[in-house]
C-alpha cells in the first residue's frame, strides 16, 4: 500500500466507523435505560432520508435539509416510544424485541405504499464528490467531513455525558434503572430523553449515510443498523463506550476488508466480517469491550 | 430410560393435547379432500408445512426464551440440499452443470432426501451454535441475525451450488396434502415431547432463571446448545418438506420477509406453547392467503382497487403490536390446550386433594432417602463434608472476604451470621460456584471444587437457595422440584419432597402464584430432592413469622435426619439459629470474629461488639 492509500484507508475507515458508532451507540443507550433492543432504530434513519429526499425537493437549500432530517428522526424516535413501546413497559426483553420488529416492518411497508419500493436519488452538494490533494495525497471531502461530524458529535456528547444534570441522570439510569428511580431521576422523562438523543444520533448517522449512498429506500436503515446491532454486542450491550469502539472496529473491518479482497470474494465481504466477529465472540462471548457482569445475588 | 427422559405424568397430559391438534388437522384436512378446490388444498397444505416450520422454531424459541431470527437459514439450508438431491439429474444438468457427480447424479425419494437435511442442517447448526449459545440472551439475539445475513450471502454468491438470485426449479412434488399432514402432526407431537421431556423442562427452568439452573446442576450452555441443534434439524426437514411443496425457488425466501412471518406466529400464538404456534400458523397463512390477493390488485364490481405492495407484512405488523399489547406473551401465552381442557376438572380435584395430603405434610414422619442417617451433634468426631480454606473475594476495591476459613461435618447445621455487608452471601457465592474467588480453596467430600462453575458444583452434591427467592416462576411447583431433580430421582422421591414441604396441594399451580412463604418452601424443596451432601440455606426464614419458622425449623432437622446432609444456615433470626445449630460462626467485614456452640457465641464480647457496635459493651 501506498502512503496515499493508507490515509484514504484511515479516513474511510473513520468515516463509516463513525456512521456504526453512532448508532451502535444510540441503540445501546437505550438498550442500557429500558432493556430493549429497538429492532425499529433502521427505520428512523430512512425516516431521516425521505425527509431530506421531500426537504430538497421542496426547494429547500443544503443545511435546511439536513436539518430537516435530524429533526424528523428525533421526532420519529419519541413518539415510537410514545405509541408502540409506552403500552409494553412492563413486558418482557422478547415481547420488546418483537413489537420493534413488528414497528420496523409497519414502516417499511408503509414507505413501500406511501412513497415507491425502488429507491430515489437524494441530491447533495457538488462538492461531496471533490477531493482534496495536498503532498502527493488524496482524500474524499465526503469522507473527511463524515469522519469530522461523527468524531465532533460523539466527543460532543461525551461531555454531555460527563457535564450536564441530565447526562448523569442517563448514565446512572443506564446502569441500574431502579435505583436511579430510587435517587430521583424521573423514569419516563429519562426514557423519552433517551428515545430523543437516540433520534438525535439515528438523524446524524442518517444524513451521513445518506450523502453516503445519495439515495433512499424503504430499506435503507437495514444495512447501518444490523452493523451497529453487531458493534453493539462486540462492545458488550448496554456499554456506551464500548458500543462505540465497536462501530469504528466494524466500520475498520469492513473498509480493510474492501480493500484487500479480491474481486471474486467482494460479495462475501460483509459476512465475512460477521463470520470473524463471531469468531471473536466465540473466544469472548461477552464482547470485546464488555465486563463479565457479576449478577447480584 | 426412557421413564426418566420422558415422565409419563408429564406426556400422558401432552398425549391429550396432540391429539386434539391433530384430530382438528385431520378434521381439516379430510374437509379439504372432500369438499374443498385445489386452491383451498395448497393453501392447506402451506398451514400444514407452515406448523412444521414454526413448530421447530418453537422448539428453541419457546423453551429457551431466546429469539433467534436465524432460524429461515438452517430452513434453506434443508431446501437447498433438498433440491439438489432431489430435481431429476436431466434437469439438474442443465441448471447446475459443474455440480460433482454423486450430487449430480443423485434423485432419491421423499423420505430419504428429507433425512438428509436435517441431518445436513444438524451439522451446520451444531458449528455456528457452538459460539451462539455461549452468549448473553440479547447478545444471542443479534448473532442469530448476523447468522441469517451471512447465509443469505451464501445462497445468493455461491452461484455454482444454488445459482444465486435465479434460484432453483424443476423439484418434484412430493409434498402432497397426506404426506404434509403426516409431517405437521409429526412435528407437533415432537416438539410438544420435547417441552415436556427432561431436557425440555430444564431448558424452560434455565427461560426462567439461568443462576438458579446452574444452582440445581443445569449447565445452561449445554441445555441451550441442545435445543439449538434439535430446533435446528427440525427446521432442515420442514425446509425440505416445504421445498417439496414449492418446487421451486430463491434465496429471497429466506430473509427477512419469512423471518418476519414466521416469528409473527409464534408470537401472536404464544410462543411458549406449541397450541399457540399451530394457532399462530393457522391464522397468518389464511390471512396471508387472502391479503396476497388484495395485494395483486382486487375488483370490487366496477371498481378495481390498485395493487399494493406489502400489505400482507403491514397487516400482520399491525397484528403483531395490537396482539403484544392486548396479550403480551401471545393469545395462548404459556397455555396448552389440554391445560384449558383439564383446568375445571383439576380445580375440584384440588380440594378433595388438599384435606387428604393435609396428614402427610407432619415433617418428623417426612423422609426423602430412607433410612435415619447418624446425626453427630459434635463436629470434631466425623471428617468434614465441606471444607473452605482462606477465601477471599474483592469487589473493585472492597474487600468482601478477608480470607474466610468454614468446614462442616456431614448432618452438622451450621449457622452463620453477621452484620449486614459482612460477607455471608457472599460466601454462600463463592462455595457455590456463583462466583469465582480470588483466594482460597473449597474441598467437597475430598475433591477440589475451588472455582468449578456451579452447575458442576451443585452435582458433586451441593445444593443452596437464594436470598432473593429464585424459582422458576412460571413453571409449575412440581416442574420447579422436577427440573432440580438429578436422573437418579424418582417420580416418588419427587412426591415425598412435596410432602414434606406440604406442597402437594399446590404441586401443579404456577410458582409465582404462591404465597412468599410457600415459595420459600418451594426453593428450599427443591434444593433438598437433589439428596445434597452439603445445603446452604440463605435466610429461609427471611419475612416469615414464628409459627413459620418453626415449621421451617423442623422440615430442616427433618431433611437432616433424613439424608445425614451437612447444612450452612444464614439467617438474622437468632431465635431460630440457636435452636437449630449446633455450631455458629460469625462474620464482620468479611473476616470470621467467633465459631462456637449457641451459648459461647451468646457470650463472646466481640459477637456482641458487631452486633451492637463497636465501644458499646452489653
Amino acid at each position: 500500500m501506498t502512503p496515499n492509500e493508507i490515509v484514504q484507508t484511515i479516513v474511510n475507515a473513520l468515516s463509516l466507523g463513525s456512521i456504526y458508532a453512532l448508532l451502535a451507540l444510540g441503540l445501546s443507550m437505550v438498550y442500557g435505560v429500558l432493556g430493549m433492543l429497538n429492532f425499529a432504530y433502521g427505520e428512523l434513519v430512512t425516516i431521516c432520508g425521505y425527509t431530506m429526499l421531500f426537504a430538497s425537493r421542496a426547494g429547500a437549500p443544503f443545511p435546511l435539509v439536513v436539518l430537516a432530517g435530524v429533526f424528523a428522526a428525533v421526532l420519529a424516535a419519541v413518539v415510537m416510544e410514545l405509541v408502540a413501546f409506552r403500552p409494553l413497559r412492563r413486558a418482557s426483553f422478547v415481547t420488546l424485541l418483537f413489537t420493534s420488529f413488528a414497528v420496523s416492518q409497519l414502516l417499511q411497508n408503509t414507505f413501500r405504499q406511501a412513497i415507491s419500493t425502488r429507491p430515489q436519488g437524494v441530491p447533495t452538494p457538488r462538492l461531496f464528490d471533490d477531493a482534496i490533494s495536498a503532498g502527493g495525497i488524496t482524500i474524499g471531502v465526503l469522507p473527511l467531513i463524515t469522519a469530522g461530524v461523527g468524531v465532533i458529535s460523539l466527543l460532543a456528547l461525551t461531555v454531555f455525558f460527563r457535564r450536564s444534570r441530565a447526562g448523569l441522570a442517563m448514565r446512572a439510569a443506564a446502569q441500574d434503572f431502579t435505583t436511579a428511580r430510587l435517587v430521583g431521576v424521573r423514569a419516563n422523562r429519562v426514557i423519552s430523553l433517551a428515545f430523543a438523543l437516540s433520534g438525535l444520533l439515528a438523524g446524524i448517522a442518517g444524513v451521513l449515510w445518506i450523502a453516503r449512498t445519495t439515495a433512499v429506500s424503504p430499506t435503507t436503515g437495514f444495512v447501518p443498523i444490523l452493523q451497529a446491532f453487531i458493534a453493539s454486542v462486540i462492545g458488550g450491550l448496554g456499554n456506551l463506550s464500548g458500543a462505540v469502539a465497536g462501530g469504528f472496529f466494524l466500520g475498520t473491518l469492513e473498509v480493510v476488508l474492501q480493500a484487500t479482497l479480491p474481486s471474486a470474494l467482494l460479495p462475501f465481504a460483509q459476512a465475512l466480517a460477521l463470520v470473524l466477529v463471531g469468531t471473536i465472540l466465540y473466544v469472548r462471548p461477552q464482547g470485546l469491550f464488555g465486563r463479565t457482569v457479576e449478577a447480584k445475588v | 430410560m426412557i421413564a426418566r427422559l420422558l415422565p409419563s405424568h408429564r406426556s400422558g397430559p401432552a398425549l391429550l393435547g396432540i391429539g386434539v391438534l391433530a384430530a382438528a388437522m385431520v378434521a381439516g384436512a379430510i374437509g379439504v379432500a372432500v369438499a374443498g378446490s385445489t386452491a383451498a388444498s395448497r393453501t392447506f397444505i402451506v398451514f400444514l408445512i407452515n406448523v412444521a416450520l414454526v413448530t421447530s422454531l418453537q422448539v428453541f424459541v419457546g423453551d429457551s426464551g431466546i429469539v433467534s431470527f436465524g432460524h429461515l437459514s438452517f430452513m434453506g439450508i434443508g431446501a437447498y440440499t433438498t433440491a439438489l438431491l432431489t430435481i431429476p439429474p436431466a434437469v439438474k444438468a442443465t441448471q447446475l452443470p459443474d455440480l460433482p457427480s454423486p450430487i449430480a447424479e443423485a434423485a432419491l425419494p421423499l423420505l430419504p432426501a428429507v433425512i438428509v437435511a436435517a441431518l445436513v442442517t444438524a451439522v451446520i447448526a451444531a458449528i455456528v451454535g457452538g459460539g451462539l449459545v455461549r452468549m448473553t440472551e440479547s447478545a444471542m439475539a443479534m448473532g442469530t441475525l448476523a447468522l441469517l445475513v451471512v447465509f443469505h450471502t451464501v445462497f445468493q454468491e455461491w452461484k455454482g451450488v444454488t445459482r444465486g438470485t435465479l434460484g432453483l426449479f424443476g423439484i418434484p412434488a412430493r409434498s402432497t396434502l397426506w404426506i404434509a399432514l403426516a409431517a405437521a402432526i409429526g412435528f407437533i407431537t415432537f416438539a410438544r415431547l420435547y417441552k415436556e421431556s427432561t431436557p425440555g423442562l430444564r431448558l424452560r427452568a434455565t427461560r426462567e432463571d439461568p443462576l438458579s439452573s446452574a444452582a440445581v446442576g443445569i449447565g445452561v450452555v449445554r441445555a441451550r446448545f441442545g435445543a439449538w441443534v434439535v430446533s435446528g434439524a427440525m427446521m432442515g426437514a420442514a425446509g425440505s418438506l416445504w421445498a417439496l411443496s414449492v418446487l421451486a425457488f430463491d434465496p429471497g425466501q429466506f430473509y427477512f420477509a419469512a423471518t418476519f412471518s414466521l416469528l409473527a406466529m409464534l408470537v401472536i400464538g404464544g410462543r411458549a406453547s406449541v397450541t399457540g404456534a399451530v394457532a399462530g400458523a393457522a391464522a397468518i397463512t389464511f390471512m396471508t392467503d387472502s391479503l396476497s390477493r388484495v395485494e395483486q390488485g382486487v375488483r370490487i364490481g366496477p371498481l378495481e382497487l390498485p395493487r399494493l405492495v406489502g400489505t400482507v407484512n403491514f397487516v400482520i405488523a399491525l397484528l403483531i403490536i395490537v396482539t403484544l399489547i392486548w396479550r403480551p406473551e401471545g393469545i395462548f401465552g404459556r397455555t396448552e390446550i389440554d391445560d384449558l381442557l383439564r383446568r375445571r376438572r383439576r380445580r375440584a380435584a384440588r380440594v378433595a386433594a388438599g384435606s387428604a395430603e393435609a396428614d402427610e405434610a407432619d415433617p418428623s414422619r417426612a423422609t426423602t432417602g430412607g433410612e435415619e442417617h447418624a446425626t453427630p451433634r459434635d463436629g470434631a468426631a466425623a471428617p468434614p463434608v465441606l471444607i473452605a480454606e482462606g477465601i477471599e473475594k474483592r469487589f473493585q476495591g472492597l474487600r468482601a472476604l478477608a480470607g474466610v476459613d468454614l468446614s462442616v461435618t456431614a448432618g452438622e447445621i451450621v449457622g452463620l451470621i453477621g452484620p449486614n455487608g459482612s460477607g455471608k452471601t457472599t460466601l454462600l457465592n463463592a462455595l457455590s460456584g456463583v462466583l469465582f474467588a480470588d483466594e482460597g480453596r473449597v474441598v467437597l467430600d475430598g475433591r477440589e471444587i475451588t472455582n468449578l462453575p456451579a452447575h458442576q458444583v451443585a452435582d458433586l452434591g451441593l445444593a443452596r437457595t437464594f436470598q432473593n427467592i429464585r424459582l422458576f416462576s412460571h413453571l409449575t411447583v412440581r416442574e420447579n422440584i422436577e427440573a432440580g431433580a438429578t436422573s437418579e430421582i424418582g417420580v416418588d422421591d419427587v412426591r415425598r419432597v412435596l410432602a414434606t414441604f406440604a406442597l402437594v396441594p399446590v404441586a401443579d399451580e404456577e410458582a409465582a402464584s404462591l404465597p412468599y412463604g410457600m415459595q420459600r418452601r418451594v426453593e428450599i424443596a427443591r434444593a433438598v430432592v437433589r439428596r445434597p451432601r452439603v445445603l446452604l440455606l440463605d435466610e429461609p426464614a427471611a419475612g416469615m413469622n414464628e409459627s413459620e419458622s418453626d415449621e421451617l425449623l423442623a422440615n430442616i432437622r427433618a431433611v437432616r435426619a433424613a439424608t445425614g446432609c451437612a447444612v450452612v444456615i444464614v439467617d438474622h433470626d437468632l431465635r431460630m439459629i440457636m435452636q437449630l445449630c449446633s455450631r455458629i460462626q460469625v462474620l464482620d467485614q468479611g473476616r470470621t470474629i467467633g465459631v462456637g456452640t449457641p451459648a459461647e457465641i451468646v457470650a463472646d464480647a466481640r459477637v456482641i461488639g458487631a452486633y451492637l457496635g463497636a465501644g458499646r459493651s452489653a
